[in-house]
């Protein structure tokens, strides 16, 4: 079914009159780099490029990948499979983020209205603030490639549900079978899940016993979860990047790693907090440990030419994009989180009194001076040669993990979610450090709670971590547990985080202080990234 | 898989199925808030006369015992649930509630299994009772059919195969009296269970109340009269309050006025009667048949004759015959076994107005013998199974449906005895694939038949319903002894099967 573009009307006329001012008109258009390609837009579809590139891409990625798919075939990863899409698809019933609030809804009107915006208008406005695209309104604010695949999924909802993606009048559309579809787009799009099934099988410690718990604690960890399923993003599309890039990477398979990390990031800009690792593990094995400059340029012009292929098309229109991708104004941490900032503003308040500017400035040379001292030691022990696979693959995933906490906690403009960046690597180190990886992610899913609590949804965060727990039960994870000690340490924080959980839902809160409860899950996560982000730093 | 804990995955499942809280609840969930309501606020002489409500009473007395005893958990969660004109309330603490009553009593079904494996393997190395014990409480626990019927559509059924299992493992275990009174107890819980009490009248005649002293058979009195006093006080403690109003209970326990199929066909053997009525009629044009109009009431046929309860019964009575004698002549365990998924299945294949739920009668005793008849057992359970679906068709539910048994196919698939197709066998199992879209998609290409998509699940499904059917009764007659035991299985396999 084919698409009306409104604006492609005009355009059209002008290409197919020949008239005097034709010429004129024609080198102004190719002058801008994006404006051509909205004439050529105007002839052939813009879809089918788009459907082009998807497929090519997909195309690439499963036949260097076709021995690893095969795995998935395993009666393991069928079994885990489903019963992770059977997790998700329950999480799925429960409310998403702004249900039913008009006027301003939430993340799923966010990316319903995203879908609206790239269907109906010309490329070059989907980041512009114009009479038809108000940028207050739900606004781009990812990459590219997320407004592509917004673009794709928007088509498919032209096909079966056009009022739900019409300009304007489609505002806070709502109905059951809108969900429906939209949580099955989440689940057509969701790289991550067969990600998590096979990558225990391509990258494990030597001395394995048995394979079936990772994968089953992998699909069944809580944050994906909740947050993709449950409030409603597509983070299992640049997180399932990321995943497929590391598997790449970790199988020497370079060049096809940097194209995925750059396609997630491209995807979701929050990526980037996992970039220092990859760069750092790309530079050291290609140029320090091999010195092959060739492999080293070819990577580097891959990942210019994909960057080049995502970004061409806005022309010169990529400044607005990257204002919106980046926002200066939203300041430095949204709600209540439970970063640095947010802690060291309980104290002493630094948002709204430094200006955003200077405090986006600290941030990054806090960040970047954090990660340092890891990334020394990352280098240093991917250039040498004497260093084990095993444990290459062993320190690049844990210097993903330490990276990510320290951009979780310090960095600018941190949202809750983010705290998914960290899951990943966690859920991938599972076999190396279960019990302190189920710990994490067990911490991590409690400190969604106030965020899914405002949904309605808390019930299926409870739900969804206790059978996490009773996986990692299953799994003998907690048999791990030697002192009573440690154990009775790993009480107090679960039982902490049930306090306050418990708290939250049955005691009210004093009139002074309405948001202790949410301002105390978040303190009582900072604290455990902070200890779990020393505790990997010593090991 | 040492390390898997029995209980670990009860309350994993246990999990799971309250998450299916916020998902779509049959008119069903509103038959049960009614009877909560009945019971709760009606003096006793009123439960079967009450019909504020269309969904009138329609179990026998010790499931509205059973109602009443719930209603006072229901009064503590929400009072309102509880007023017989509170037509189809469904408040999240109402819905909280009737989902966890169903969740907690789902845990007699899992202690059932448990006795059952103890009863059936008996002594042998603990680590082949814990193995046994995990596959059965996939093949019956985690079976896709009854999780979306009792935890998406919305019934009891889990807990009273709990009851069924507690039964046969006394039974088996040769504690009689035992076993009978759980068995009338479940014929006074729901009464479809009247199915198999022929295969369990027999067996418990046979061997309980019958002596061989050298080669005649001989009665035992004393066995016969407690055997006879424990069902009887067990009907006496459920009809007796209600001495008055027995006439009424029967006319609402066994509506004839119901019709031969219920509002979708059961696959057995009056779909592909009805199918065959149907198609004549198009080819005859002899006049507008009611078969299709999909509601439940009694329907005529337009070409072929009317078929009336009277013709039923004696059919299944006919075909119960064999296995019944069976019973008789070699009164063993599995013959036992066997005698209660023959006589379910019969009844399943040539009942009156059966329900397509009735199904799992046969699949889940089925399971326990399912290691002597891999093949068998997985063919029924897949077109059982299937033929379930068209209960549940808001989208949202296709999805949950496909995802759950597809699950505990693959499962089953994996935990049971290596079974080859042969190629006929294939091609009917992938046939399954494309009758999924049919089903599901079909309403929406077709909206002028709606009908049309459900007799095709219903008539296929039957084939294979009905054909293993011949197949096991046969096994069934000419093995003297099948091999059935649970325990004998490859160490490869073994190693496959994982939590879940």
């Amino acid at each position: 079914m084919r698409i009306h573009i409104p604006n492609m009307h005009d355009i059209r006329l002008i290409t197919i009159v020949p008239s005097e001012n034709f010429v004129n008109i024609k080198c102004r258009e190719i002058f801008f780099l994006g404006d051509l390609l909205e004439l050529v837009e105007a002839k052939f579809e813009f879809g089918i490029g788009l459907y082009f590139v998807v497929v090519l891409i997909t195309s690439v990625v499963v036949l260097e990948f076709c021995p690893l798919i095969c795995e998935m075939f395993e009666v393991i990863c069928i079994v885990c499979g489903l019963i992770g899409l059977i997790l998700r698809w329950q999480v799925a019933t429960f409310p998403y983020s702004g249900e039913g609030l008009p006027p301003k809804f939430g993340d799923y009107e966010a990316q319903r209205h995203w879908m609206e915006v790239t269907l109906n208008l010309p490329l070059r406005e989907w980041y512009l603030h114009t009479s038809r695209n108000d940028l207050n309104y739900w606004g781009l604010d990812y990459p590219p490639l997320t407004a592509y695949h917004s673009y794709l999924i928007g088509r498919i909802f032209a096909a079966f549900l056009p009022e739900s993606v019409a300009l304007k009048t489609s505002r806070g559309f709502e109905s059951s079978m809108h969900k429906f579809m939209m949580r099955g787009s989440v689940m057509i799009s969701d790289l991550l899940l067969p990600a998590l099934l096979v990558f225990h099988f391509v990258i494990k410690p030597k001395k394995r016993t048995t394979t079936w718990w990772p994968v089953l604690l992998g699909v069944t960890a809580p944050p994906f979860i909740l947050i993709d399923y449950g409030h409603f993003q597509y983070n299992c599309v640049s997180l399932g990047l990321t995943a497929w890039a590391i598997m790449a990477l970790l199988t020497e398979k370079i060049t096809l790693g940097a194209i995925l990390f750059t396609l997630a990031v491209n995807h979701k800009q929050m990526s980037l907090y996992h970039a220092a690792t990859f760069f750092c593990y790309m530079f050291s094995t290609v140029i320090i440990k091999r010195a092959d400059f060739f492999t080293g340029f070819r990577v580097g012009t891959t990942i210019l030419s994909t960057l080049g292929l995502m970004w061409l098309p806005f022309g010169d229109r990529c400044v607005n994009v990257i204002n919106r991708i980046f926002p200066i104004k939203r300041g430095v941490f949204e709600d209540k989180v439970g970063t640095f900032w947010y802690v060291l503003d309980r104290f002493l308040p630094v948002k709204g009194v430094v200006p955003d500017a200077t405090l986006a400035r600290t941030c990054a040379i806090v960040s970047v001076s954090m990660l340092i001292p890891s990334a020394i030691q990352f280098v240093v022990s991917v250039s040498s040669k004497k260093t084990s696979t095993e444990s290459l693959q062993r320190a690049f995933l844990v210097n993903l993990f330490t990276n990510s906490i320290i951009f979780f906690l310090f960095s600018y403009h941190v949202h809750e979610k983010s705290i998914l960046l960290a899951v990943l690597p966690a859920v991938l180190l599972l076999e190396w450090y279960p019990l302190e990886m189920v710990w994490f992610v067990t911490v991590a899913s409690f400190s969604l709670f106030p965020l899914l609590y405002q949904e309605g949804s808390h019930l299926a965060l409870l739900l969804v971590t206790t059978i996490f727990l009773l996986a990692a039960q299953q799994a003998g994870v907690f048999k791990q547990i030697k002192s009573k000690i440690h154990g009775l340490v790993f009480l107090c924080s679960i039982g902490g985080y049930l306090a306050l959980i418990g708290g939250l839902l049955y005691v009210p809160p004093p009139p002074k202080l309405p948001h202790i409860y949410q301002a105390g899950i978040a303190a009582y996560s900072f604290v455990h990234y902070t200890a779990f982000l020393i505790y990997f730093h010593v090991k | 898989m040492t390390s898997i804990n029995y209980w670990g995955v009860v309350a994993a499942t246990s999990v799971f199925k309250l998450l299916l809280i916020n998902s779509y609840r049959s008119t069903d969930f509103e038959v049960h808030r009614n009877w909560l309501a009945i019971t709760h606020s009606l003096p006793l002489e009123k439960w079967y006369h009450e019909e504020t409500s269309e969904w009138t009473l329609d179990y026998p007395p010790f499931f509205a015992y059973f109602e009443w005893i719930l209603s006072f958990g229901a009064a503590a969660f929400d009072k309102n649930m509880l007023d017989v004109s509170n037509l189809n309330y469904n408040s999240s603490m109402t819905i909280l509630f009737q989902k966890l009553s169903v969740i907690v009593c789902d845990l007699v079904l899992a202690a059932g299994v448990l006795n059952v494996v103890k009863a059936l393997v008996g002594k042998t190395k603990s680590a082949d009772i814990h193995e046994t014990k995990l596959r059965l409480l996939v093949l019956i626990f985690l079976n896709g059919g009854l999780f979306i019927i009792d935890h998406i559509h919305f019934q009891y059924n889990g807990f009273l195969y709990g009851i069924l299992l507690l039964s046969i493992s006394k039974i088996l275990e040769e504690k009689i009296i035992e076993g009978a009174l759980l068995f009338s107890m479940l014929l006074n819980l729901k009464h479809i269970y009247l199915y198999i009490a022929p295969a369990f009248g027999c067996y418990l005649f046979r061997k309980y109340c019958i002596i061989i002293d050298r080669r005649i058979p001989q009665i035992n009195i004393k066995n016969l009269l407690s055997l006879g006093f424990t069902v009887v006080a067990v009907f006496a403690a459920s009809f007796g309050p209600f001495y008055r109003h027995i006439p009424q209970i029967i006319s609402r326990l066994f509506p004839f006025k119901r019709g031969l199929c219920h509002a979708y066909w059961a696959p057995n053997i009056w779909a592909l009667y009805n199918t065959v009525d149907l198609g004549a009629n198009f080819v005859l044009k002899k006049g507008r048949s009611s078969i299709t109009s999909g509601l439940v009431g009694e329907s005529l046929m337009a070409v072929l004759p009317q078929v009336q309860p009277f013709h039923t019964f004696v059919l299944t009575l006919i075909f119960m015959l064999p296995s019944m004698i069976k019973i008789l002549w070699q009164p063993s365990r599995s013959n036992f076994v066997n005698g209660i998924i023959l006589t379910a299945w019969t009844s399943f294949i040539f009942g009156y107005h059966v329900h397509e739920k009735a199904i799992l009668n046969v699949v889940i005793p089925f399971a326990l013998v399912s290691f002597a008849e891999p093949k068998l057992f997985f063919i029924t359970l897949i077109s059982g199974t299937f033929s379930i679906f068209p209960l549940l068709f808001t989208p949202f539910e296709v999805i949950f449906k496909l995802l759950f048994c597809s699950l505990h196919f693959v499962l089953s698939y994996s935990i049971l005895p290596a079974i080859k197709f042969r190629w006929f066998e294939k091609l009917y199992l992938l046939g399954f694939v494309p009758l999924f879209l049919i089903e599901n998609v079909g309403p929406y290409i077709l909206p002028k038949y709606p009908f049309l998509p459900l007799i095709v699940v219903s008539d296929y499904c039957f084939i294979s319903i009905f054909v293993c059917y011949v197949i096991f009764y046969w096994n069934c007659l000419t093995k003297d002894e099948i091999h059935w035991t649970i325990t004998s299985k490859s160490a490869k396999e073994v190693k496959r099967k994982k939590k879940y």
